[in-house]
């Protein structure tokens, strides 16, 4: 059944295609209103809130613009710029050199490619470094590496040309890679089979 | 086969995305590594492969229940308020009201005669030791103004008592020869005449014995207090 049934179902009352949808998206929704937010709980309210208004507003979906998933994100997305807004400030208790370490040492420090960073650490690194992103560079490198959108996806998340969402996604990466480059053996991540 | 800038620039979104052939990418990054200009694109491919690493959430337990919860039609659910058997819907009559109000009334004064204001009522107030502490001291409290009252009711009884007993010597041997009767008199109009001059001649002996007790008593009564 493609997302337009499923839709038209939902609409005509189908509790069981509405439910269809929540169990499908709830993980990709929650996992972005993270990024966006560092905070699990925060991002919980925000997931329940983004399905509240997806909910009302099922009616404006239109099929022919995209899949659900990323309609869903560009709601997700709106309500995320609207809480940020807010908030006024990403609120994060982790600061970049706390969960970095090695970010705190020297230039002429001995690299430590013995060190493997355990996965949950290494998310949190990264999760860290992407907050130092401005928000437009993030946002673009979340819907990308993150939530794995397409560039023409993201371009309708984003409502901007897809060059630029290209160009943002490109200087994102850049940006943070000056920022991880001191993760140990950096250079190699496909070599990295530990995590 | 070796890269330049100008390749990469072209093909910068294929390579930091990894989407090239394997040889390709290798000559890329051949090329990236060692030129100056092109060197942040070397590093922004492994920032792209880095964040692949990054580990998925899982959902939290119970989300997914909630956000149905929500959106759908609300699920009767038991909760604390249902008491099986009783059907709240039908105790909100106006009886049940008026039976309620008059209730938490009779509380209201119940609590308001022991001194309880449930505006100063703190959390820390219902600790089971505060509890005790406050009707401890309540117990305290009202037996002493028990004892206090009964004091207060043994003086006045005491005044009224010695003024009784004042009284009566003061009619016997003073008043005697000034109550000789006129002639004439029936004995009914010689006790009335008695009264009146009882109620009118006391005699100043009788008042300072009187102003002497009840300074007395005064002073007794003040120390009860």
């Amino acid at each position: 059944m493609d997302d337009a049934q499923l839709v038209a179902r939902c609409l005509g009352g189908d509790a069981a295609a509405w439910e269809d949808i929540v169990r499908t998206h709830t993980r990709r929704i929650y996992n972005l209103c993270y990024r966006f937010t560092s905070r699990r709980e925060e991002a919980e309210d925000l997931t329940q809130e983004v399905f509240l208004r997806v909910f009302r507003t099922l009616t404006s979906y239109d099929s022919r613009q995209g899949p659900l998933g990323v309609w869903l994100h560009r709601v997700a997305r709106n309500l995320l710029i609207d809480h940020y807004r807010a908030t006024r400030k990403l609120k994060h208790d982790v600061s970049l050199e706390d969960s970095m370490p090695f970010l705190e040492e020297k230039e002429s420090a001995a690299p430590r490619p013995d060190r493997v960073l355990a996965r949950h650490e290494l998310s949190e690194t990264i999760q860290a470094a992407l907050l130092r992103l401005s928000p437009e560079l993030r946002e673009a490198v979340i819907l990308r590496d993150l939530q794995e959108l397409d560039y023409r996806e993201i371009a309708g998340v984003l409502d901007v040309p897809e060059g630029t969402v290209k160009s943002r996604i490109n200087r994102g990466r850049a940006e943070l890679a000056r920022l991880l480059k001191r993760i140990p053996g950096y250079e190699n991540p496909e070599a990295v089979t530990e995590l | 086969m070796t890269w330049d800038c100008t390749q990469l620039e072209e093909r910068l979104t294929e390579y930091l995305d990894s989407r090239l052939a394997p040889a390709e990418l290798n000559a890329a990054d051949a090329h990236a590594r060692g030129c100056a200009r092109c060197a942040e694109w070397f590093d922004a491919r492994r920032a792209a492969l880095w964040l692949q690493k990054v580990e998925k959430l899982e959902t939290p337990p119970g989300l997914e229940t909630r956000i149905l919860a929500l959106t759908t039609a609300p699920r009767p659910k038991p909760s604390f308020w249902a008491v099986p058997g009783v059907n709240w819907r039908q105790a909100l009559t106006l009886r049940f009201a008026l039976g309620a109000s008059s209730a938490m009334l009779s509380l209201l004064l119940v609590l308001n005669f022991f001194g309880v204001s449930l505006g100063e009522v703190r959390l820390a107030d219902l600790h089971p030791a505060n509890l005790y502490r406050a009707a401890d001291r309540q117990a305290y409290q009202s037996y002493a103004w028990g004892v206090r009252f009964v004091n207060d009711l043994r003086v006045v009884y005491e005044i009224r008592s010695r003024l009784e007993e004042m009284q009566e010597p003061v009619e016997t041997p003073e008043a005697a020869p000034q109550s000789q009767p006129p002639a004439g008199q029936t004995p009914e109009q010689k006790k009335q005449t008695d009264q009146n001059q009882r109620r009118q001649n006391p005699s100043t002996q009788g008042v300072r014995q009187y102003w002497l007790m009840a300074a007395q008593l005064a002073g007794g009564w003040g120390a009860n207090r």
